[in-house]
């Protein structure tokens, strides 16, 4: 049972979108009480890091009365290398993920899919903008 | 038989020469005092030069160094946030420390944000703050000065949502050139401080954050416990750190809760970061003072005459 939001924050683009990271935190902490759950202070990614880092930790230590909340699936890495095992991760540990923006929900490997079409679209709009 | 008007020119002539004899008297006191006034500011200034060698020594170092407050600043500070707490909480009394006895950590985050509010919508609390501690930030940062809001930390023991793992404050996008004052309102140590990495451990473990693929901050945290250095801080005493060093806590295991304040303060003209964030003049620092030069060239528009 999920009675707990774990909130992941970036001070950079995501996508199309840029949020600073005061509303970011606003919108997690309203969001989790909007559905009565915990609400616990948002990690940031350094927004410098190639890899990141900060998601991979966080998702490596989830508990099971946990979810992740984020503002959009376009925080997940572009890059194959670095999203892959984070996928791998979420369906391993079932971990349950909310994207505010998309307003989508992942429950481990269940329409785990969605990440990957949304960066597939993503990219072919941005081939035909070129 | 002396004649009265003798009398009276003998009298002026005494008077005379007592005020001359005096105003040497007066001559000589002054040159003595000028001379231990010179002496008294020498030895400040002797004083205050070794203290900033001594200071700016560990700073490089460590990336931090430690100060006592302003006595009285400090305490009018502290009664005005205990009632914030008895206020928000609805008790008569209260040990700061002994927070974890009225509230929990599903609640402290609310709690948190209330008196946090409360202390940044009071103007004297920040400039107290400000001229407790203005000799030392001024040392960091310089005189011309913009500031953050004062946050506030509630860290009760065994609370494991108010975590702060390793990190600096440009991991955000905050500055590069700012210095954070720290401060708690109890004697801390332990996991009940802060723990800072110098900055020479801190760049090389931040390039393993910036492009290693198979670490995480908890293996980080795990191969890198060692330099973490723990900060103890008395009632009444601050310091002041750059956030560029790694720096965080972890669940504090001490049975008292920690309150501290920190402010980020940044000098008006030192760079900002390029990240694309939203920690700017006006939306994250705010001017905390100026200089004469600073605002007669916002009062008139000389820049826009050179400008093309």
């Amino acid at each position: 049972m999920i009675d707990t939001f774990v909130g992941y924050i970036q001070a950079k683009s995501f996508g199309n979108y840029y949020l600073p990271v005061r509303f970011q935190n606003k919108l997690i902490k309203e969001y989790s009480e909007s559905k009565k759950k915990i609400f616990t202070l948002p990690q940031g990614e350094p927004y410098f890091s190639k890899t990141h880092i900060r998601l991979r930790t966080m998702l490596s230590k989830i508990k099971k009365n946990e979810a992740l909340v984020l503002m959009s699936i376009f925080m997940f890495p572009e890059n194959l290398v670095v999203r892959n095992p984070i996928l791998n991760l979420i369906k391993k540990k079932n971990i349950e993920v909310h994207f505010l923006f998309e307003n989508k929900k992942i429950i481990g490997g269940k329409n785990i899919d969605i990440i990957r079409e949304f960066f597939f679209y993503n990219s072919f709009f941005k081939s035909n903008k070129k | 038989m002396i004649h009265r008007k003798e009398i009276a020119l003998l009298c002026n002539r005494l008077v005379i020469e007592l005020a001359i004899e005096i105003k040497k008297i007066i001559k000589k006191v002054d040159v003595i005092i000028d001379h231990r006034h010179k002496k008294i500011d020498k030895y400040l200034d002797k004083k205050m030069i070794l203290n900033e060698k001594k200071i700016l020594k560990n700073f490089l170092k460590n990336g931090y160094f430690k100060f006592q407050l302003d006595k009285k600043l400090f305490q009018e500070n502290l009664k005005l946030i205990k009632n914030f707490f008895l206020n928000e909480l609805k008790i008569a009394n209260i040990n700061l420390e002994d927070c974890h006895k009225f509230t929990d950590s599903r609640k402290v985050n609310g709690l948190r944000l209330k008196i946090f509010n409360r202390i940044n919508q009071s103007k004297k609390i920040k400039k107290n703050i400000f001229l407790s501690a203005e000799k030392y930030i001024n040392f960091a940062v310089g005189s011309e000065i913009c500031s953050s809001d004062a946050n506030l930390s509630i860290q009760l023991p065994e609370d494991k949502h108010s975590l702060l793992q390793m990190h600096t404050d440009f991991f955000s996008g905050e500055s590069q050139f700012q210095a954070n004052l720290w401060f708690p309102m109890m004697n801390v140590s332990k996991t009940q401080s802060m723990f800072i990495i110098n900055p020479k451990n801190s760049i090389s473990i931040l390039k393993e954050i910036k492009s290693n693929l198979k670490t995480d901050f908890d293996k980080l945290d795990k191969k890198y416990k060692k330099q973490c250095n723990w900060i103890k801080v008395k009632k009444g005493e601050a310091i002041i750190f750059s956030p560029n060093c790694l720096h965080g806590n972890v669940v504090n295991n001490e049975n008292k809760t920690r309150v501290s304040i920190n402010i980020r303060y940044k000098n008006l003209f030192s760079p900002f970061s390029e990240a694309k964030n939203e920690k700017f003049l006006g939306t994250f620092y705010n001017v905390e003072s100026m200089k004469a030069v600073t605002k007669f060239n916002l009062q008139y528009e000389f820049n826009k005459i050179i400008k093309q």
